[in-house]
């Protein structure tokens, strides 16, 4: 079920403005944000939950990290 | 459409029991790490959760790790099951690898993907066919 939306107003660069509505196009600029809002919220959660984990369990040794970041294919 | 981590069972077993998993933690947060600097998303495929929940509080961890919105479970839709089906074909595997096939149609939803799994034969054979989709043991 879809949730209920809120209606905001909110400033932001003209620049940065013209470019998400132009990257937004038919999908819509609210649909566009609200995806953007989503993600970035998302990202900051995992970011907070791995450091957490670093502060409780200790770091990650730098070896794994390097080994994860090969993985990834190219673009 | 974004790049995602994908995790398959261990994986999610992994981050959901940090401090009882050992080594296999330590890998899995090196990769959740490394998605978040690339600003990837983290994917669990639905059917992942039938092979790492049994009811009752044996969920628990995995519950609470749900519920902090770190992950986002994608539902199985009907092009991802159809897709998963075409692949087990392509790969002359039988539906015992269903979950794997989940996995790596899951996967395909996005323009790049890492998967991490306990499975790397299966799933890598599974995504044989597909270079924008890479594998990962845990």
């Amino acid at each position: 079920m879809a949730q209920a939306a809120e209606k905001l107003s909110i400033s932001m660069p003209h620049k940065l403005a013209s470019a998400a509505r132009k990257r937004a196009g038919r999908r819509g600029l609210s649909s566009f944000v609200a995806q953007a809002v989503a993600r970035e919220l998302e990202r900051q959660a995992l970011g907070q939950f791995l450091d957490e984990l670093d502060q409780t369990l200790g770091p990650v040794p730098e070896a794994a990290l390097r080994r994860a970041r090969r993985a990834w294919p190219k673009r | 459409m974004a790049e995602a981590l994908i995790l398959d069972s261990e994986a999610l077993n992994a981050l959901a029991n940090p401090a009882q998993r050992g080594a296999l933690a330590l890998r899995a947060r090196a990769i959740a790490r490394v998605a978040h600097e690339r600003g990837a998303l983290v994917r669990v495929p639905s059917p992942v959760l039938a092979e790492v929940c049994r009811g009752g509080r044996l969920d628990a961890p995995i519950n609470q790790f749900l519920s902090r919105d770190v992950v986002r479970v994608v539902e199985l839709t009907r092009v991802i099951a159809q897709r998963a089906g075409s692949l087990l074909a392509t790969a002359r595997m039988s539906s015992a690898h269903a979950v794997d096939a989940f996995v790596v149609a899951t996967a395909l939803e996005f323009e790049l993907a890492l998967i991490a799994s306990g499975d790397l034969k299966d799933i890598k054979r599974l995504a044989a066919d597909h270079p924008q989709i890479s594998v990962l043991a845990l």
